[in-house]
């Protein structure tokens, strides 16, 4: 159980990456899953405890949003649509010092689901026992969630501070996809066209055949 | 089909709580938190953003002391592999808001910073201990 990579506190992180978004180089560190109406999604995550005591944590999904092309984390009481159809089993753990536990992240996408491009963060959160005095200090470190909904193709944000270019990435992958599925559609269409075209030329050959013929 | 594979993580710690003594009457008491430190090693992206909310600082009876009434100020933040990091100093905590962003070069990246967080006491709050929550997430 022990994790190396940690030099102390709360830490959290992607466990594995699905095959489909494997090339995407922020898919090692955001749920970037493109997901589609009635779609259920799994993901692994670890959480992971490198200081010297016991800690209990919390993991649940938050609501987030584009604010002005940056990404905004929204208070914890607010919620969104990607914070209703996302659950993290377990939702709570006690881990032990320099330990780490792993948790699933499901995202069950409704089939009434609204195309767009959603926004969240699964937090996992220290639970620290309410003290009788002064400011007591919760921690919160996230896995942000860019998860764009059925055929999308709107341009989206830049993540405050991350100027990361996966969105764009997705939108040149779906307008290509678009692209292809055109041309595949035009070649259809062509190659009916040449049919009906021979079909037509092979009946006329073969009537001025009849023709000379009776002659 | 899957593939697994382990990522590195982003942490966060900060000191378990403060104690900001004792307020008489209206005045703005103004205490340091303790050390935070955010340390990425995910090895992608480009940095992290740090936020902070509070929760409205509560006597065992009487009225409250407003989050908005509650400021922070990240000070000087030291670093390493990053390239840039902003604070951003808050005088209302009653919504989450930005207190640090930051903008990896490389990884392992670690910053850590010491808040000082500040309380306008109003006038007519009852005697007695006063408590709440501070919530640092960095994701």
């Amino acid at each position: 159980m022990e994790n190396p990579q940690n030099s102390g506190g709360l830490g959290i992180s992607i466990a594995q990456i699905p095959s489909d978004v494997q090339n995407n180089p922020n898919a090692g560190i955001y749920i970037v899953e493109h997901l589609w109406p009635s779609q259920s999604y799994s993901q692994r995550i670890e959480v992971s405890n490198s200081t010297n005591q016991a800690m209990d944590v919390l993991i649940y999904p938050g609501a987030a949003t584009n604010k002005k092309d940056n990404f905004v984390f929204l208070a914890p009481t607010e919620s969104n649509d990607l914070t209703s159809w996302t659950s993290v089993s377990p939702a709570s753990a006690t881990i032990p010092a320099h330990s780490y536990i792993t948790a699933n992240v499901i995202i069950d996408v409704p089939s009434s689901a609204t195309f767009g491009e959603k926004y969240g963060v699964i937090w996992a959160s220290t639970n620290p026992t309410v003290g009788a005095n002064g400011i007591l200090s919760v921690n919160r470190v996230g896995i942000r969630m860019y998860n764009p909904v059925g055929a999308i193709t709107t341009p989206s944000v830049t993540a405050k501070s991350i100027k990361s270019n996966w969105i764009s990435d997705h939108s040149s992958q779906l307008q290509l996809s678009t692209i292809a599925i055109l041309l595949l559609l035009i070649s259809v269409l062509m190659i009916q066209k040449i049919k009906v075209f021979r079909k037509k030329r092979r009946k006329r050959l073969n009537s001025s055949k009849n023709v000379k013929s009776k002659n | 089909m899957t593939l697994s594979v382990t990522s590195g993580s982003l942490t966060i710690n900060t000191p378990s709580a403060m104690d900001f003594g004792t307020a008489i009457g209206a005045m703005t008491v103004t205490a340091e938190m303790g050390i935070v430190t955010v340390t990425d090693t995910r090895g992608a992206g480009n940095g992290w953003t740090a936020s902070v909310i509070s929760t409205a600082l509560t006597p065992a009876t009487g009225p409250t002391i407003a989050a908005s009434l509650i400021g922070y100020k990240a000070g000087s933040i030291v670093h390493t592999n990053i390239s840039s990091s902003v604070a951003h100093d808050q005088t209302n905590l009653e919504g989450v808001v930005d207190v640090v962003t930051a903008i990896a070069s490389s990884w392992p990246n670690t910053a850590t910073w010491t808040p000082s967080i500040s309380i306008s006491v109003p006038v007519g709050l009852a005697s007695g201990t006063y408590v709440g929550t501070i919530t640092h997430s960095v994701a």
